[in-house]
């Protein structure tokens, strides 16, 4: 039954501009099989709700401390909590006045996210707009997801799948009946590159790439760019000969920035920012003309 | 971007850090003095206007005042500047205000000393014309309007109006200001026109007052005749002097002005000249600092088509006539006591122009005009005239693409009205569809239907005060439901004491105000030979506004939740923390403004409160007379009387600091709206829109960057396609936020909670944000070219 079926939902996000056609709701699912060193949410990495602090929110009230069952938190450090000890259990989040403590990533059945989703069913009516799926890497949560997506096609809602495409092919085959179209990120063609920089082999990605297109599939390839790391013009020549190849139509380039980076401090993660400045415009610019060629559509950032 | 491209040959000047589109070197010129331009108070007015007690105290008070202002007219002399093609000035001054001391005057004395410390409108004031001021303040002292409407209030409403629980005083600052010019019979017949009607009336009047009545108008008329002819006078004296093509140009204003005075407007520039020179006499008679030109894209449209046919003007011509007026209109201000200044903040008078929508059959009605007025302004960028915008469901696809790139391109110059919402509205309130049809924007963001005399945004209850007096009354409650039946009750007391002020206020205007000049003005006056402070308008409504009202819905909601729900904490707790600002009790606040369900975020259960409390205010305020003959109508608008009233008002059970703003017209608190713009819209469109006939207000806030691609223009589009058309919402102004905003809003983050940005590819709260990327983003914004 999908009413029994939960997930982890780290964020709805209404009034999404970039994630998809029209005015949409992107529902933001928790875990991601990657670590990649840019990573712009790594707060959606771990799979499991997470404890976060906000040190700007904290109004130094202390309720937090007794509210905590492991003796985690203490108020003289400036990261307030003691990893070690802490378990996430998030009753210092309840107790938290001002939201400075919270629990990122919350257990949801799939009729509770369509409750949500439904919301802004007439701004989608106007705007042929619908809901996008995304994450961390939401097909980790497989048989949520299906659930979630069939769920959202029950109510007639066009769907965008956002995902890296690290699944079996009959899997994700079998949830494109439910999804209208795919953002498939693509975060480089080199193996050994792609496996050291987020720490998975491309092989299944770039083939079920492939299928998609082959399958006739509506596709969008969103492309990060890193500089140094998958921007180096061997690299992006190999990226463009095997969209050529697919005949991928549309591509999103995402320059990299910084933003991601001062989420850090909120959570506990290895994950350290890169020491490499945000992508110039101009720099996007240049790269963009590089896939630009047969017709392709190109464009800076999402839509 | 695009919207800011400018035709070829269009100047560009750059000041305050904007880039401003003149479409020509004299529009540049103009827009640049005007922009740099002191204001100062001109005496002429106030100086004849007390001579004339004297003067003509044998004479009924109606004729008095008509000669008064007949005295101030010819005692003003033709002011044309350098470069000026829509030329005239109330006063003798390029940017100055007159003084309307029977109005009120104490606050003059008071006020004169304190210029330096007003924190706006700050006027250039001689020591000389201060003390030429304070002589005629003092002859006024005890005959005054205002202290006519004070001397006849019961002591409960005087209690409430000291303790600025209601206020009815935007009567007194100046006029009854808010009403429906009627430009189009003016513009049709002229001033002859007009002049002609009332002496044929007056032949057939019976009744002395009556008679005395078309006498005042034969006065005023008359004397704006010659006001204008002198105008042609020194359009010609200047003209003699001048050489070549400024010369020519002058002969040119001189026929135009010679012409109007008597005649019907000829031309699309003889158009606007008399619109203008009406407005100006209007605002000189009255003083009311939210006179209304309206739907001038309608009425000037005839004229205009009519040029361009014949070849009289070109489309480059017709741009160049509506800057200049644009750069006239700006020049003209009004002297206000400094609270109601601050209720004005940064805007000495709200003088609106009203495009699109539809005509009095129901047919789309926008024309080459509407688009003309408006592209004018997205680049222009003037102080005056607010352009208000009507949209309805057969608005143009190319209009509405219009309107889009002006809202979102970052002047932020203008707001947006729902046809399909105001027009169901006022036939509500008992207006005839057709005149419904017709309504114009005045004040902030008040319909005024066709026909209309009513101050549809002077009277405010200001709610925290009320909410003050039941939660400080010492009452216990044992039940959320007992308690909001006391505040009920309360609120209808708070009305009803305003309605009595507001009698009291009319009747002062009635008895010491009468107003010849408006009279000729308005509709139905001159058929019933009946002034318009006595009723002779056709609509006579006053509206009743409800300041604060989504900081007394999270109240309500905090109450309910925290001390009748959760039980985290007493009525008596609660009281103590508000009664000390909070001080000491943080930790409530938060537990205030985190843990209490808050209006803006699609709730269900605070969204219906927030409609059953406005159904409520609606139910009280409408069964209230107005002494004209209309009744009072509610409205939720602001304009920035938020401020004031946040400024009188303690802590509020929301959170909110004493002396901090309220939140703005219908708009959910500043931070309360945690969901994005399509959950505070719907919140906001809980409540029924269709009964606030006096107005409901929704301000959003965008960033730049959530505005940069095309895509994201075609998305806000159609929010406000939902909000307009699904929704039922009445009214929207959009910000797009700059630099200084979001360094403010770094600053203290919690004021601006709701502040949305765009980051790299998804849209964030800014407040969320970190010190590093809010830095970059206020940087981008700098450097951006929005």
């Amino acid at each position: 039954m999908a009413e029994a079926i939960r997930g982890v939902v780290f964020d709805i996000q209404r009034y999404s501009l970039h994630d998809g056609p029209g005015i949409r709701t992107t529902v933001f699912l928790k875990g991601c099989p990657m670590r990649c060193a840019w990573c712009e949410n790594p707060e959606s990495i771990q799979a499991n709700p997470q404890l976060a602090f906000y040190h700007n929110r904290c109004a130094g009230c202390g309720t937090c401390q007794p509210a905590c069952p492991f003796q985690a938190i203490d108020l003289a450090k400036p990261e307030r909590i003691d990893w070690e000890r802490c378990n996430n259990c998030g009753r210092c989040a309840e107790a938290c006045p001002s939201g400075a403590l919270q629990l990122i990533g919350r257990y949801m059945t799939v009729e509770e996210v369509v409750q949500q989703v439904r919301r802004d069913r007439l701004f989608y009516e106007q705007s042929g707009g619908g809901v996008t799926v995304s994450g961390g890497e939401p097909t980790r949560q497989y048989d949520f997801l299906a659930a979630l997506l069939q769920a959202f096609k029950g109510e007639g809602l066009h769907t965008v799948l956002e995902t890296n495409g690290l699944l079996a092919w009959k899997k994700l085959q079998a949830l494109t009946r439910w999804v209208d179209l795919i953002y498939l990120d693509l975060k480089g063609i080199d193996p050994t590159l792609h496996r050291q920089q987020t720490g998975v082999d491309n092989r299944l990605i770039l083939s079920n790439a492939r299928r998609l297109m082959a399958a006739g599939q509506d596709v969008v390839f969103r492309l990060p760019l890193i500089p140094g790391l998958n921007s180096a013009p061997h690299q992006l020549d190999l990226l463009t000969r095997f969209l050529d190849d697919i005949g991928a139509r549309e591509v999103h380039l995402l320059p990299y920035h910084k933003s991601g980076e001062d989420k850090l401090r909120n959570i506990h993660t290895s994950q350290r920012g890169l020491p490499i400045p945000a992508m110039t415009h101009a720099e996007a610019e240049r790269l963009k003309a590089l896939f630009e060629r047969s017709g392709r559509k190109v464009m800076i950032g999402g839509a | 971007m695009d919207t800011q491209n400018p035709e070829p040959g269009t100047a560009k000047s750059v000041d305050g850090g904007a880039v401003h589109g003149a479409s020509t070197e004299r529009t540049r010129r103009l827009r640049a003095r005007v922009m740099k331009a002191p204001m100062e108070v001109s005496l002429i007015r106030a100086r004849k206007y007390t001579e004339a007690r004297r003067l003509y105290a044998d004479k009924p008070l109606i004729i008095q005042r008509a000669l008064a202002l007949k005295d101030t007219l010819e005692a003003t002399p033709a002011v044309i500047f350098p470069d000026e093609l829509i030329v005239g000035r109330a006063t003798e001054k390029f940017t100055a205000a007159a003084v309307y001391p029977e109005v009120r005057s104490e606050w003059l004395f008071k006020e004169l000393k304190a210029m330096d410390r007003r924190p706006t409108h700050k006027f250039v004031i001689s020591a000389e014309e201060a003390a030429g001021l304070e002589q005629i303040a003092a002859q006024w002292v005890g005959n005054t309007a205002q202290e006519r409407m004070l001397e006849n209030l019961s002591p409960a409403a005087r209690e409430l109006r000291e303790k600025i629980v209601v206020t009815g005083d935007g009567a007194f600052n100046y006029g009854l200001h808010l009403f429906y010019p009627d430009l189009k019979t003016a513009l049709a017949h002229g001033l002859n026109g007009l002049l002609d009607g009332a002496r044929r009336r007056k032949a057939g009047a019976t009744e002395q007052e009556q008679v005395d009545f078309y006498t005042a108008v034969e006065i005023v008329l008359a004397a704006a005749q010659n006001w204008i002819l002198a105008y042609a006078a020194e359009a010609e004296r200047q003209a003699a002097q001048a050489d070549g093509e400024r010369s020519r140009e002058l002969y040119d204003i001189a026929r135009v002005l010679s012409n109007i005075a008597r005649r019907p407007a000829a031309t699309f520039h003889e158009g606007l000249q008399l619109v203008y020179l009406l407005h100006l006499l209007l605002d000189l008679a009255d003083g009311g600092h939210e006179i209304p030109y309206g739907r001038l894209d309608q009425l000037l449209f005839p004229l205009f088509a009519a040029d361009m046919e014949s070849g009289v003007i070109d489309l480059a011509r017709a741009r160049e006539l509506v800057e200049a007026f644009y750069i006239q209109a700006s020049t003209i201000v009004h002297f206000l006591e400094g609270l109601v200044a601050l209720g004005d903040d940064g805007n000495t008078g709200r003088l609106d122009l009203t495009v699109g929508g539809m005509d009095e059959a129901g047919q789309d009605a926008t024309n080459a005009l509407s688009y003309l007025f408006l592209s004018t302004m997205g680049q222009l960028r003037t102080l005056q005239p607010n352009v208000m915008v009507r949209l309805h469901r057969d608005t143009p696809e190319e209009f509405l693409d219009l309107v889009t790139r002006v809202l979102t391109d970052g002047s932020n110059t203008i707001a947006v009205f729902n046809d399909e919402v105001i027009i169901p509205a006022l036939t509500a309130a008992g207006v005839a569809l057709a005149d419904a049809r017709e309504y114009l924007v005045g004040g902030c963001v008040s319909p005024v239907p066709r026909g209309t005399y009513g101050p549809l945004c002077g009277a405010h209850v200001f709610a925290p005060k009320v909410l003050e007096r039941v939660r400080t009354s010492g009452t216990s409650y044992s039940s959320y439901d007992a308690f909001y039946q006391d505040f009920k009750a309360e609120l209808s007391r708070a009305v009803a004491m305003l309605a009595e002020i507001v009698h009291a206020g009319d009747a002062a205007h009635r008895d010491l105000l009468p107003q010849p000049l408006v009279s000729a003005l308005v509709e139905g006056c001159l058929e019933r030979g009946t002034d318009v402070k006595t009723g002779g308008g056709r609509y006579n409504l006053t509206g009743m506004n409800f300041i604060g009202f989504a900081n007394i819905v999270d109240s309500l909601a905090a109450i309910k939740h925290l001390v009748f729900t959760t039980g985290q904490m007493t009525l008596a707790e609660m009281a103590q923390a508000v009664a000390a600002n909070f001080e000491g009790h943080e930790q409530r606040r938060q537990l205030m403004l985190h843990q209490a369900p808050r209006f803006g975020n699609d709730d269900d259960g605070v969204d219906s409160m927030a409609r059953e409390l406005f159904d409520f205010y609606h139910a009280e305020v409408t069964q209230h007379p107005t002494l004209r003959g209309g009744h009072m109508v509610p409205g939720i608008i602001a304009a920035t009387t938020h401020i004031l009233g946040g400024f009188v008002s303690g802590a509020t059970p929301d959170g909110r600091p004493a002396r901090t703003p309220l939140a703005v017209g219908a708009a959910p608190s500043n931070g309360a709206a945690r969901q994005g713009p399509t959950a505070a819209l719907k919140s906001v469109t809980a409540i029924d829109h269709t009964k606030g006939a006096a107005g409901v207000s929704v301000n959003l806030r965008f960033h730049p960057s959530a505005l940069q691609t095309e895509n994201d223009i075609q998305k806000f589009r159609d929010l406000l396609r939902t909000y307009f058309w699904t929704l039922g919402g009445m009214h929207l102004q959009f910000s797009v936020v700059d630099a200084a905003t979001l360094r403010a809003a770094k600053a203290e983050p919690e004021k601006y909670q709701d502040l949305m940005v765009r980051v790299a590819g998804y849209c964030a709260r800014f407040v969320d944000l970190s010190p590093m990327t809010q830095d970059e983003i206020i940087a981008r914004s700098e450097y951006g070219g929005i």
